[in-house]
């Protein structure tokens, strides 16, 4: 066992470090008839089994074209045993097993075995899958490169018709034996034997109704014997007849295997043991039978824990929490399911072992069923003391053990897998630990094997009308508010909120999706003065909708301000003293010939006839919180152009920055719009708000005939 | 006995890692020259990686195309690049630009068509060694969502691989056993014949392995025709 389990590590951590394309994958072509997943599965008599040769299988003439997703009668939908010399076998990067077998003629032909990981739960192939790639793997491990071998085999699979190209061993009608559901080494001198196989494996039955599947056996190695079978595992309220419930001699044959579920029957999915007994040899298979409650409208049933049947690996085995080497897939203790399972202890040693899942059981939970499949072997050899053992136990999340469910000890031992349920109703709204403590003595191993658990839950399957809870956590209703004031809404549902919505005086402001809480900063100086409603509003994906109460504010914002930035806009410091205007020279004047707007002085651009210019700016800053910011001034033309067409002399007004960079140039006035008075120009320059900018006027003439640019009282009025 | 599992076979394990690294991994290769097994246990012809020039090719009996048509299927996210992608023009119509040698394949009187228009693919594959059966997975998905057209006679679908895209072949590696290879499954659309072309850094070397693998799925679209 040791040697056995010394190999599974050094395999388990090879597969760290093997490149990603080194890992299984499964096949594409014809995957689903080559493991049994096709819609003509169903056809094949897994009841009986034709005996046949290499040659009479090469002789069948290939179909063409071949289907992708279908079976070929009777070759695809019979299972053949044929005797044959094992030649040679290869792991294929599909996770195959090539087997190559010959004739006493030398004619080949090729026998697969797929990996149970890629074959689909549904194929009734499956449990026979395991079967054989378990025995290939105790006589031969598979590598990537082609084995040679010389050994006797009777091997028993369905015929296939494979394409051909180029592989190894292949008839040449491509007629392979995929899946191989049985493979007897050295059959003259194996123990008889028998497989059994369930069809569906799957059933849902209604509370009140009834179903059945279908049980087959068929034998191999010269197996001759009656085969009785029986079931266990059955939950409260449901009964199961086998019609026949013997398959007679010598053991190729099918019986039917009825359900009658009572109105009563607990909702969930439970696994039913079938055993198959005959020539002192038994083997079980597994029925999922879901119970649905009556009518269709009941329940829901969910499978609670994650990698149920550790196929996630030894690395990572989460959810699970397990002590070092529980998680394995060494063939010394080969799992009930798949190619993983949990082995604690088997150190005869003192020892203990430990494996843990935590799960929340839905406080509306109508059942929850816990079970999993257990082997135990031992080398004890008392008939009565418990010297190793296996508690089951749930836990609250702290760890306090809530109660012992069962403890198994080595006075348990079975020779195969047997699956062990337990009620955990009474856990319903509580989060528990799913824990497992083996515990071993200095001498004499136990292994606890456990595999392909199932916490399944039943939960009421009603259509939501519980419309989401909404309300609007700030404001206060009834409170005054002013400026930008940050509205807060949340929202609650029992199944789950999709969206939340904020509307204020009606209208939609906000909005989210999947989330129980929104917020919405309102600058409520966009509303005027006065009382104003803010509602939430919640959705689920019922459609249900959760309106809150109406929230009434009062804004209340002061009257605005304005403010005056251009300083000296009437020029009346005189040209002495400008400031904070830069002009050129002769710009600030109170010469007669040109009339101030008020005052004495203004800004008197050009005006010479001939090529000049004259320039005023005055920088400023527009507060951020501006809401309103109007440059305005009054402005005279007079020229002594007189063209009515043509722009000889310009006023340019421009925004720049500080750096003297035009940010906007607001507008161009020229000799063409000379007039008798002054005029009043004005331009928003909101825009700018929290920026410093220069007011810039430039005034450029040619060189003839003038033209002046007489500008007064500017202002730069700025309201927040 | 468990306990010794986690002592003893630690440094056996070691001892297997140095030795993983000192001596690649024996792969089964066909005897036939420029074959290779793929991941189902079939063969497949190659490009190989030094690009060197095949023997003559004798016939086998087997299939050979009447007609070809390129279809492109620019798969992995490196393609996005547009430095890369200035390649596609060169690679995605070769009969029809007369970049690629198909002298071989006119001369067995196969008509060779102008390319069906390409299709991008730029899922991330950077960080996924893809295989065969990826390759073969990948083209169903796309048949099956009407990315790509339902093959006829003559399609070959031409999956250039992105920079950045490992690639493996039956346990082989593309860069070190082959440049490009062609291959051929049947799935629910019918026979698709394909081609995969790994990134090359050398744009002469991409384009060559990709027409030659491409020429040699039309002379030898399943393995009896000539090779």
């Amino acid at each position: 066992m040791s040697q056995a389990r010394r190999l599974c590590f050094l395999l388990a951590v090879a597969v760290l470090v093997a490149p990603t394309s080194l890992l299984s994958q499964c096949g594409v072509e014809r995957w689903s008839v080559k493991t049994g997943t096709d819609p003509d599965a169903g056809k094949v008599n897994l009841a009986s089994s034709s005996p046949t040769t290499i040659a009479s299988l090469r002789a069948v003439p290939a179909p063409s074209p071949i289907p992708s997703n279908n079976r070929v009668s009777p070759t695809e939908t019979t299972v053949w045993v044929i005797n044959a010399t094992l030649t040679q076998y290869k792991l294929e990067n599909d996770s195959d097993y090539h087997i190559v077998i010959s004739d006493t003629n030398g004619l080949t032909m090729i026998t697969e075995i797929p990996s149970p990981t890629c074959v689909g739960s549904t194929s009734p192939f499956l449990s026979a899958i395991q079967n054989a790639r378990a025995k290939f793997d105790a006589q031969f491990t598979a590598t990537t490169s082609f084995q040679t071998a010389n050994i006797p085999v009777q091997i028993v699979g369905v015929g296939m018709f494979d394409f051909l190209h180029g592989q190894t061993g292949v008839a040449p009608n491509g007629i392979e034996l995929h899946p191989v559901l049985d493979i007897i080494f050295n059959p003259g001198t194996q123990t008889p034997d028998f497989i059994m196989s369930t069809t569906p494996s799957t059933l849902s039955v209604a509370q009140g109704s009834s179903g059945t599947t279908k049980i087959s056996t068929t034998v191999a190695g010269g197996f001759n014997s009656a085969i009785a079978l029986s079931t266990s595992g059955l939950p409260s309220g449901v009964t199961a007849s086998l019609s026949p419930t013997s398959i007679a001699a010598p053991g190729n044959g099918s019986s039917t295997l009825s359900f009658t579920v009572a109105s009563t029957a607990p909702t969930g999915t439970f696994n039913v043991t079938v055993t198959a007994t005959g020539g002192g040899i038994t083997h079980t298979a597994t029925v999922a039978l879901s119970i649905t409650a009556a009518g269709g409208t009941g329940g829901t049933t969910t499978q609670l824990l994650g990698n149920p049947g550790f196929e996630n690996g030894s690395t990572n085995p989460a959810p699970w929490t397990a002590s070092s080497g529980v998680i394995n897939n060494s063939a010394s203790e080969p799992p009930h399911g798949g190619a993983w399972d949990a082995w604690m202890d088997g150190y005869g040693t003192t020892h203990t072992d430990t494996l843990m899942q935590q799960v929340s059981i839905p406080s509306n939970a109508t059942s929850a069923s816990l079970s999993f499949w257990l082997h135990i072997d031992t080398a004890e050899t008392s008939t009565t003391t418990a010297f190793d053992t296996l508690a089951v136990q749930v836990r609250n999340s702290s760890g306090t053990v809530l109660s012992t469910l069962k403890t198994f000890s080595n006075l348990n031992k079975n020779t195969g897998f047997a699956q062990q349920s337990f009620d955990l109703a009474s856990f319903k709204g509580q989060t528990v630990q799913i824990n497992f403590v083996g515990t071993e003595d200095a001498s004499a191993q136990t292994s606890f094997v456990l595999d392909d658990f199932a916490l399944n839950v039943t939960t009421p399957s009603t259509t939501d009308t519980t419309p989401p809870t909404a309300s609007v956590t700030a404001p206060a209703n009834g409170a005054t508010v002013s400026g930008t004031v940050t509205v807060n809404a949340s929202a609650s549902d029992n199944v789950g909120v999709t969206q939340m919505q904020l509307l204020i005086d009606g209208t939609l402001v906000a909005s989210n999706t999947n989330a129980t809480a929104l917020s919405f900063n309102w600058s409520t100086a966009s509303v005027a003065n006065g009382s104003h409603s803010i509602v939430a509003k919640a959705f689920d994906a019922a459609g249900n909708v959760g309106t809150s109460s109406t929230i009434t504010v009062t804004v209340s914002n002061g009257t605005p301000t304005t403010s005056e930035l251009i300083v000296n806009g009437g020029f009346e410091n005189g040209s002495t003293n400008p400031a904070p205007w830069t002009v050129t020279s002769g710009v600030v004047s109170n010469s007669t010939s040109e009339a101030a707007h008020s005052g004495t002085w203004k800004a008197w651009l050009d005006g010479y006839g001939t090529a000049h210019t004259d320039t005023a700016m005055q920088q400023v800053t527009i507060p951020a919180g501006a809401t309103a910011a109007t440059l305005s001034f009054w402005l005279h033309v007079d020229t002594a152009e007189t063209s009515t067409t043509t722009a000889f002399d310009k006023l340019t007004l421009q925004v720049r920055d500080s750096s003297g960079k035009v940010l906007s140039t607001l507008a161009t006035f020229s000799n063409l719009n000379h007039a008798t008075g002054y005029q009043q120009r004005s331009f928003d320059v909101t825009s700018f708000r929290g920026q410093i900018i220069q007011i810039f006027f430039s005034g450029v003439e040619d060189s003839t005939l003038q033209t002046s640019f007489v500008l007064d009282d500017v202002s730069l009025q700025v309201t927040q | 006995m468990k306990k010794l599992l986690l002592v003893v076979p630690f440094a056996m394990f070691l001892m297997q890692v140095v030795a993983a690294q000192q001596a690649p991994l024996s792969v089964d290769r066909p005897a036939e020259p420029n074959m290779l097994f793929d991941d189902d246990g079939g063969k497949v012809q190659i490009v190989p990686a030094n690009l060197a020039p095949a023997a003559p090719k004798t016939f086998h009996g087997g299939a050979v195309m009447s007609s070809v048509q390129q279809v492109s299927i620019f798969l992995g996210s490196g393609w996005g690049d547009a430095q890369v992608r200035g390649r596609q023009r060169g690679l995605s119509d070769m009969a029809g630009s007369g970049t690629a040698d198909l002298s071989e394949v006119r001369s067995r009187k196969i008509k060779t068509m102008r390319a069906a228009p390409q299709v991008d693919d730029f899922s991330d594959l950077s960080k996924t060694t893809l295989n065969d059966l990826d390759i073969q997975r990948r083209l169903d998905q796309m048949l099956k969502s009407n990315a790509i057209p339902v093959p006829n006679a003559s399609t070959v679908f031409v999956v250039f691989l992105a920079p950045g895209t490992t690639l493996s072949l039956g346990g082989t590696k593309a860069g070190v056993d082959f440049a490009a290879y062609h291959n051929v499954v049947h799935l629910d659309a019918g026979e698709v014949r394909y081609v995969v072309v790994p990134f090359h850094a050398d744009a002469q070397k991409h384009a060559t392995a990709a027409a030659r693998a491409f020429a040699e799925a039309a002379l030898n679209p399943t393995g009896q025709g000539w090779f």
